[in-house]
C-alpha cells in the first residue's frame, strides 16, 4: 500500500485492477480513492468491476477439468507420422500402379508410341554417331598436297615420290648428289662431314632392302665424298667433278624412285605431329 | 526414451519444438498432452461452450502443427505462439458463423440464457456464466480472447501481449475497458445494489 502511495501519479487505468482484486472502494485511501474516482465514474463501478473480478476469480478455480476424447490424441499422432513418412514411398506406390496397370489394354497404344519415339531417336543418334566417328575418329590422315618447290639450277632431282611432304622432300634432297654447277659460277660447297655419313647411314641401314647396283653406287658416292673432304675446297679439279658426275649419273640410273623416297622413322614421327 | 537424452518430459516446448521439426513424434505427444486440456478449455470458451467444436479445433490446432512444423519461430515462446494460432482459428469461426447467420437467420446462434438465480450457489454460478458468457460473445474477438486469456486461462500480461503482437500497456487497457462494460452489463451480480446509484464520495 505505501508502495502505491508513494508514485500515485505512476498510476494507469488498468493498473486499478490490483486494487480491486485486493480491497474494496471504503478500504481504499483517500489518495487512491481520488485516483480510482478520475478514471470511473462512481464507487458503485468500482464495486461492480471488483464483484465481477472476484467472480471471474471463483470461477477459474471451480472450473472442472475438461480433457479431450483418446481419439483426438490417436488421429493427431496419425497425421504427424503421415506427415513424417518419406515421400518416395508414395512416388514408388505411383510407379508400381503404371507398371502394374488394372486393365492393361488401355495402354498399348500410348506404349507404341512410345516406343516408336523411342526407336526414331535411337536410330538418328546412331547415324549421327557413325558419321562423325569416320570423319573424326582417326588420328591423323595423309593428304596430298602440291609443293612448290624453286627450281635450283644444281639439283640433281629425284622423280616425284607421290608423298611430296616437306619432311619425306628434305630426305630425299639428303640423298642427292652434290650438283654438277659450272665451277665459276657457283662456289664449290663444303658438304660437312656428319651429313654425308648421314646419307650413308640412311642409303646403307635405315632404308628398305636394296639391289646391289645401288649399294655400290653409294659406296661410290662414299668415296667421292671422302675424295672431296680431302681435296682442299678451293683447288678441286676437274677430275673429281668428271667423277662425281658419272657416278652420279649411275646412281640415278639405278636408284628406285620409292628408295629415294623412303622416309626414316624420325621423319614419319615428325609427320605425324604435324598432322597431329 | 532412447531417442532423447533427457525425459521429454523435462524439456521446455521450445526445445520439444526443435525435436518436433526434426520429426521426433515423442516431442510432438509430449507437447500434445502438455497443452491439450489448456487448448481445449481455451476453445470452449471461445467457441460458445461447445465442448464438440473444441475437440474438433483442438485437434485441427495440432494437426496444423503436425504438418507444418517449421512455421514455428525459433526463439518464440512455444505457449504465446500456440495462442496465437488457436485464437486465430477463433476469429475465422467467428467470421463464417457471422456470415452464416446472416445468410440463414434461423442458424443464428443464440443463447438465450434466461434462467433466473434461485438462491442456490450451483444456479447462480451456472447463471453467471451463462451471462457472462453472452456478454462476451457480444465483444470484439480481441477484446474477448483478451479476457479469456487474462482471467479465465491466467495468462500474463506479457504472454498476452506477445500472443497478439502489441504491447503490455494495451493489453492492460484493453482488459480495464472490457472489465468496465462487462460490469456495466452484469447489473444482477453486484453485490451491493444499493451502491449502483449512489455516488461516490472520496474520504
Amino acid at each position: 500500500m505505501n508502495a502505491t502511495m508513494e508514485r500515485p501519479e505512476r498510476y494507469a487505468p488498468e493498473d486499478i485492477e490490483h486494487l480491486m482484486l485486493e480491497r474494496g472502494f471504503d478500504e481504499l485511501l483517500a489518495e487512491e480513492k481520488a485516483y480510482v474516482l478520475r478514471h470511473l465514474e462512481s464507487a458503485a463501478d468500482y464495486t461492480r468491476m471488483r464483484a465481477l473480478l472476484l467472480h471471474m476469480q471463483e470461477e477459474g478455480s471451480r472450473q472442472p477439468p475438461v480433457d479431450a476424447d483418446p481419439a483426438v490424441r490417436e488421429h493427431v499422432l496419425q497425421a504427424f507420422r503421415e506427415q513424417q513418412r518419406p515421400q518416395w514411398r508414395i512416388w514408388l506406390n505411383s510407379v508400381a500402379a503404371f507398371m502394374a496397370p488394372a486393365r492393361p489394354v488401355h495402354y498399348w497404344r500410348p506404349a507404341l508410341a512410345l516406343g516408336v519415339v523411342t526407336l526414331l531417336i535411337t536410330g538418328s543418334l546412331s547415324v549421327w554417331q557413325a558419321i562423325h566417328r569416320s570423319e573424326k575418329g582417326m588420328v591423323a590422315s595423309l593428304k596430298e598436297t602440291e609443293v612448290q618447290t624453286p627450281p635450283r639450277p644444281a639439283e640433281v632431282s629425284a622423280p616425284p615420290t607421290g608423298t611430296a611432304h616437306g619432311a619425306t622432300e628434305a630426305a630425299t634432297e639428303q640423298t642427292e648428289m652434290p650438283a654438277p654447277a659450272p665451277r665459276q659460277a657457283v662456289p664449290a660447297p663444303a658438304p660437312p662431314t656428319a651429313a654425308l655419313a648421314d646419307i650413308a647411314v640412311r642409303s646403307a641401314g635405315a632404308a628398305p632392302p636394296m639391289d646391289s647396283s645401288w649399294s655400290s653406287s653409294a659406296t661410290a658416292l662414299m668415296e667421292v665424298a671422302a675424295e672431296t673432304i680431302a681435296a682442299d675446297q678451293d683447288h678441286m679439279d676437274d677430275a673429281v667433278f668428271a667423277k662425281a658426275e658419272k657416278v652420279d649419273a649411275t646412281a640415278r640410273k639405278h636408284a628406285p624412285a620409292t628408295l629415294m623416297a623412303a622416309p626414316s622413322e624420325s621423319d614419319l614421327l615428325g609427320l605425324l605431329r604435324a598432322a597431329w | 526414451m532412447g531417442l532423447f537424452r533427457k525425459d521429454p518430459e523435462n524439456l521446455s516446448d521450445e526445445r520439444l519444438m526443435e525435436l518436433v521439426v526434426r520429426g521426433q513424434e515423442q516431442a510432438f505427444a509430449t507437447l500434445f498432452d502438455r497443452y491439450r486440456r489448456q487448448m481445449l478449455t481455451y476453445f470452449h470458451r471461445m467457441l460458445w461452450q461447445d465442448r464438440e467444436r473444441a475437440q474438433d479445433f483442438l485437434q485441427e490446432l495440432f494437426i496444423k502443427l503436425a504438418q507444418q512444423p517449421a512455421s514455428y519461430q525459433q526463439g518464440r515462446p512455444f505457449r504465446t505462439w500456440l495462442y496465437s494460432m488457436a485464437n486465430n482459428m477463433c476469429k475465422n469461426e467467428y467470421r463464417r458463423m457471422a456470415v452464416r447467420a446472416a445468410a440463414v437467420p434461423a442458424l443464428k446462434v443464440l443463447n438465450n440464457h434466461a434462467v433466473e438465480p434461485d438462491g442456490g450457489a450451483r444456479v447462480d454460478h451456472e447463471h453467471f456464466n451463462a451471462r457472462l458468457q453472452d456478454e462476451l460473445d457480444k465483444l470484439d474477438p480481441d477484446h474477448k480472447a483478451t479476457f479469456v486469456m487474462r482471467y479465465q486461462e491466467d495468462m500474463a500480461i506479457k504472454e498476452i501481449a506477445a500472443s497478439f503482437g502489441i504491447s503490455e500497456g494495451t493489453v492492460k487497457s484493453r482488459l480495464f475497458y472490457t472489465v468496465r462494460k462487462l460490469a456495466a452489463a452484469l447489473p444482477e451480480f453486484d453485490p451491493n445494489p444499493k451502491q449502483r446509484t449512489a455516488p461516490a464520495t472520496g474520504q
